[in-house]
């Protein structure tokens, strides 16, 4: 579910390029510290995303700092660990381990469960840290399982659980109340994330007659070319709505060190993905910023 | 505080335009007033705050009352509910009501978007536009609608292509080495996950090594 929110590296400039980097090394840093070497494999563009935008508006001290990486022995810089990161780290493992349960539940094969097994004790500790991140995704899950159950086409219907889920927890990380704005941003983003996925596991859920959205609402599937050109002007304003909201929040917003990466991530990262996936004939590749 | 009313000389009940043209009257009067020397310039500025002091109070109140008289019944309810972002109880309302002619279409496309329900919103809009063909609100709300979908805030942008490659392990699960899955030849199928998980166990050590080494993290 996950590279779906991502920079557009083209138009970036090289400054944002290093503290996207910063806030995504960070989260893997973090990761390690806290839960051991191989939970680092969570680490993903989305919270990458969600690092930047919380440091931001929490106004949280961001101090980067040049330390080699395991990964890459020159020195990189990476995000120095403080609280807010601790949290954005925890929330990061009840999420993965949330979707490696699913996938177990789904019966999507061995891999599910090993990592499910994987992140068992971190996610203890991750839940000791974020007990309120904890009981939401729960909720979440509750409410998508009902959803899904449904069967409803509504595409709006079935993305707003986890665009709920999204909206809320930069309140329950950050532990203070949050503007409208920042919630519908958010809200925007979950949706994007969740629609995405379903667009990109076209083919997979139809193989697997597992639930799918535009599967249910959008007719006939002969192959996903077709598919989607059958429908591209909905699918267009669809992706193109939640994109027009995003920005329309973003603007709204006032931010600091952040400013044009965020604004590179939303204006630009949301639409051009958006793009690849209408365009593209087969499943996404993931993505490597 | 003096009744805003009597500064204009009218009371409560007046029409709108008879306050706004009289508050335009003396408006103009007093402006002139407050220019003489003297005792008279001194009252002349005094009426004059007095005046729009007063206008604040009434064009605020001018301006409540058209808003609630734009909805009757359970729909100024639901739009109260809506201005307070109270969407679930502005929903049930909706729910609860039996006769859905245009304008509860119109309401339940406002819920969807203040929802971020963009899709269910423009469905809306185009039932109460079937249900009311010429009715310039619906038009002008499904037109903007449409318009804030139409991509027009995209820009140029070169598609995000060939970027390939993993980004950690979560989603494809592979061993470490390897690529694509494919294992020595030479081995035979039933090492392979022997050599896989200790091969795995070797990266993890190594890698808990190294970032003791480095004090890296």
């Amino acid at each position: 579910m996950y590279g779906y929110i991502v920079p557009q590296k083209s138009t970036m400039s090289a400054s944002d390029f290093v503290l996207y980097r910063s806030f995504y090394c960070g989260v893997c840093c973090e990761t390690g510290r806290m839960y051991g070497q191989l939970p680092r494999f969570t680490t993903n563009y989305d919270f990458a995303f969600l690092s930047a935008l919380l440091h931001d508006y929490g106004q949280a001290n961001v101090v980067i700092e040049e330390r080699p990486c395991v990964l890459n022995p020159k020195k990189k810089a990476i995000l120095q660990s403080n609280e807010l990161l601790k949290r954005i780290a925890a929330a990061n493992i009840i999420l993965c381990y949330q979707k490696a349960d699913d996938g177990v539940v789904d019966g999507d094969g061995l891999k599910y469960r090993a990592l499910r097994r994987m992140l068992r004790k971190p996610c203890k500790l991750a839940q000791s840290i974020c007990p309120e991140v904890w009981e939401r995704v729960k909720r979440s899950v509750k409410e998508q399982s009902a959803v899904e159950k449904s069967k409803t086409s509504s595409i709006d219907r079935a993305a707003d659980p986890f665009a709920s889920l999204m909206r809320d927890l930069p309140e329950l990380i950050l532990g203070v109340q949050t503007d409208d704005n920042l919630k519908s941003l958010c809200y925007n983003v979950g949706k994007f994330v969740y629609l995405a996925d379903a667009l990109d596991d076209l083919v997979d859920d139809r193989k697997h007659k597992r639930y799918n959205p535009f599967l249910l609402s959008m007719g006939e599937f002969k192959d996903r070319a077709c598919f989607i050109k059958a429908n591209r002007e909905q699918l267009e304003f669809i992706f193109n709505g939640i994109c027009g909201r995003a920005e329309e929040c973003f603007s709204r917003m006032r931010f600091t060190q952040s400013y044009s990466l965020i604004r590179n991530i939303v204006f630009g990262g949301m639409r051009s993905k958006a793009k690849e996936l209408l365009d593209s004939t087969k499943k996404l590749k993931p993505p490597r910023i | 505080m003096k009744d805003p009313y009597a500064v204009l000389g009218l009371d409560k009940s007046s029409s709108p335009e008879k306050l706004k043209s009289k508050y335009e009257e003396l408006h103009e009067i007093y402006s002139e007033q407050r220019f003489k020397s003297g005792e008279e310039g001194n009252e002349g500025a005094r009426k004059l705050q007095e005046l729009e002091e007063a206008w604040v109070v009434i064009s605020a109140n001018i301006e409540q009352e058209s808003r609630t008289s734009a909805f009757d019944g359970d729909f100024g309810n639901v739009d109260s509910l809506i201005r307070q972002g109270k969407y679930n109880e502005a929903q049930d309302i909706l729910d609860s009501i039996q006769d859905r002619k245009g304008e509860w279409h119109y309401m339940q496309a406002i819920v969807f978007y203040k929802r971020e329900w963009l899709t269910e919103a423009k469905t809306q809009l185009e039932m109460a536009l079937r249900e009311d063909p010429n009715n310039p609100k619906y038009r002008s709300s499904l037109d903007k609608l449409n318009l804030s979908m139409s991509g027009n805030g995209a820009r140029n942008q070169m598609p995000n292509n060939g970027q390939t490659g993993n980004y950690g392990g979560y989603n494809n699960g592979q061993p470490p080495y390897g690529e694509n899955g494919n294992y020595p030849p030479q081995q035979q199928p039933a090492d392979n996950m022997a050599n896989c998980l200790s091969s795995c166990c070797c990266a993890y050590c190594l890698t808990d090594c190294l970032c003791n080494a480095m004090r890296c993290c």
